[in-house]
Parts: structure tokens; sequence; C-alpha cells
């Protein structure tokens, strides 16, 4: 074979594959909705821009890292960057910091349009929970809602109330609960009566779920109110151990409320911090 | 750090022990407060409630509960939701510009560091 005949091919040409093309007038918009301590979340991937001129180079791929500490309180934190005109070829949104577990962390990264602070998100790009160890791809079509999946597991530790009061806990703005487990102990003063406590679940206002121990609870003792799935109404009268169950699927809304609402109650009767589990999910507002 | 609420006395911690924030709000009145409310005439109720009230009172009287048992002014007091003056609630208010911090939505009274010795979360086995 001869040189000649050899078939002269062109050098190869970057093009973008993606159907994620950026104008020059769109931007990206990272959201992030967070209830962990210590989280930074950063937005990484590659971009190829578009030639501009005919006697440009051949353009270059660039690599971008955008970072993002986001607040704790469950509400939205936001960075947004122009990109240029291109292409994203792929990406992810990563934890770099902190260990948020599935349901403490989500994030939502948007196609938007604007300048200064006001944009209008035109599409979106992926949605999803973060972890130490998940990321949320940009590329291929990644989208799951604040609802989705397990939920964070937490144990909660309330208020202790003060003396003669009831315990209220409030399901934190952003948030939404499912009950699994709840104790209460009622120290009991030495004024004789028969207390008997009563766990209430409202939405804020009205009360969609009550359910009564079993039991008077008497003076000079610590009464140990266990309110959990699946158990039957009992009573351990060597250690005051009261349990009393819960209904399924018991959610509750932000800003609704468990507390407890006591017969008999005294002004010097106190209950402790409550201790509860629930499983938890952020509900972006 | 442990908090006391100025407003009703509870006692919190602000971050819990996985690091994640503590939002306190205040309990509703208890029976007890409800009911020193309406010695002390603060308490106003709506015409339906002050007739269920008054209801309850005149049937105690007529026929006095058993000893051990709620009277009925209790079990009607049971039901109401009152929120206490000066209420606190730590809980945000979402800010309308994401580039500003949220607010609480009440400071009420404020919180103090809670008294040495404060148990929250400590239980007996």
């Amino acid at each position: 074979m001869t040189d000649a005949s050899i078939l002269p091919l062109p050098t190869p040409t970057l093009e973008g594959v993606s159907p994620l093309y950026f104008t020059g007038e769109e931007s990206i918009r990272l959201t992030v909705f967070n209830a962990a301590a210590g989280v930074t979340v950063s937005l990484t991937g590659r971009f190829l821009p578009v030639r501009q001129r005919a006697d440009d180079n051949e353009p270059r791929v660039q690599m971008f890292a955008k970072t993002l500490t986001p607040a704790t309180d469950r509400s939205a934190s936001t960075r947004t960057e122009q990109v240029g005109e291109g292409w994203l070829l792929d990406g992810a949104v990563v934890v770099t910091a902190g260990t948020p577990t599935d349901g403490q962390c989500f994030a939502l990264v948007e196609l938007v349009r604007g300048s200064q602070n006001a944009f209008q998100a035109v599409s979106a790009i992926a949605s999803g929970y973060i972890t130490a160890k998940q990321r949320l791809p940009l590329v291929g079509d990644k989208f799951a809602g604040f609802l989705d999946g397990g939920g964070a597991l937490r144990s909660i530790t309330g208020s202790a109330p003060g003396a003669g009061l009831e315990i209220s806990e409030t399901c934190p703005t952003g948030a939404r609960w499912a009950m699994i487990a709840f104790e209460a102990d009622l120290v009991t003063s030495a004024a004789a009566a028969n207390r008997v406590p009563q766990l209430t679940i409202d939405d804020g206002v009205n009360v969609f779920f009550r359910v009564s121990v079993n039991q008077n609870e008497t003076a000079s003792q610590t009464w140990r109110n266990s309110f959990q799935l699946g158990v039957p109404q009992t009573f351990d009268g060597t250690r005051f151990v009261v349990t009393t169950p819960l209904g399924c699927d018991l959610m509750i809304p932000a800003g609704g409320r468990i507390r407890t609402v006591t017969a008999g109650i005294q002004a010097g009767d106190a209950y402790n911090a409550p201790q509860y589990l629930v499983r938890e999910w952020i509900e972006g507002q | 750090m442990k908090q006391q609420c100025i407003s009703c006395g509870g006692i919190f911690d602000d971050v819990q022990r996985d690091g994640m924030q503590y939002f306190h709000a205040c309990p509703p009145l208890s029976v007890a407060e409800l009911k020193a409310a309406i010695v002390a005439k603060t308490l106003t109720f709506t015409a339906a409630a002050q007739a269920a009230y008054d209801a309850a009172k005149a049937a105690d009287v007529a026929s006095p509960p058993a000893a051990g048992t709620s009277s009925r002014v209790d079990a009607f007091l049971f039901g109401l939701n009152v929120d206490r003056p000066n209420k606190r609630d730590e809980n945000i208010v979402p800010p309308t510009d994401a580039s500003k911090p949220a607010t609480i939505k009440s400071a009420g009274k404020g919180v103090q560091p809670a008294p040495a010795g404060s148990d929250v979360g400590a239980t007996a086995v």
C-alpha cells in the first residue's frame, strides 16, 4: 500500500452530544434544602463551550466546581452560575463536607434565565436527596421528590416542660414526620390523685389522633409512658412502665404537634424531656 | 447548649445529639393555667365555649365527680387549645427572598441558659 492510497481523515472535532445546551443567556441554579449540621455541597461537572468564530481554536472541555454551604433549618439556599454558551456534558451534586443521611439534604438543579436575583426557572435538570456517599447526577434524568425514599431516622430529645405543664413538640417548618415511638416519663408529686395521660397529635390547631393510657398513675412515682407501634396496652407494676399503641403511618405535617393532655395532673407533677423516634422528610417551601 | 424558655419554663437542647437543630415551641396553657386565667378574668371564651363551660360547671354542681375522676369542667378545659401569652416558637418563617436568612415565628420572652443540673434527655433505666 502506498502513502497516496491512505484516506485522509479530519482531526476529530469535539461536538456537544448532551441535550443540555446553554445559549449563553441561561444560568445553572443549585438549590439545597438541608437539615444536617456542617454540610457543604458542590456542583461539579464538565462543560464544552461552542466555538464562537471560525478562526477560534477548537474549544476545550472545561471543569467546574461551585460550592454552597446550605442553611441547617430546611430553608432554601441557592447558588446561581453563568456558564456561557455550550453543552453541559456531565456533572453531579456532591456532599463535600458533613455527613447528611438520606432524607436530610435535598438538592434541586435548574436551568434559569435572568440576572441578579430575578431568575426564572426554565427547566429542571435533576433533583433528589444527597448523602456523603450518594451523589445526584446531572445527566440521566434523575428526578426524585421531597417525599421519596425512606426518610431520615431521627431520635429526638424534646423540651422538658415546667412543673404542672404538658409536653408539646412541634414538627419543624419544612419537615414531615412519620411517628414510630414516643416516651414521656411523668414524675408525680405526693399529691393524691389519679393522673391519666393522653397523647394527642394535631395539625397545629385541630386534634386528629388521640390515645389514652389505660392506667391511673398515682402519687410519688416515675411513670414511664411509652407509646409505640405494635405494642398492646400493658402495665408493668414493678417498674411502672405503661405501654400504649400508636396508629400505623401516623404522618405529622410541619406545624403539627405531639402533645400530652393529662387528666388529674397536679401542680407539682413534672414530665421529663420526651424522647421520640420519627422518620423525617424535607418538604421544601 | 441547654436553654430555658422564659415564656414557659421549658428546658431543651438547641442542638440535638445528631447535630441537628431543635426548634422549641411553648405548649398551650395547661388546665391549671386555664383555671387560673378564668379566675383572673384574663381568658375570654366565645359565646359557644362559655355556654359549654357554664353547662359543665352546673353539671359538676348537680352531680359532683367521684373521687379520682375528672370533673366535667376539667374535661371541657382539656379540649381547649389556648396559646400562652408571649408564646415562643422557634420554628422558622421561610424567607421570600432566598438570599436572606429565615426568622423565627415568635421570640416570646426569650431564652436563658438552663440552670445547672437540668436533666434534659436524662432518663433513669
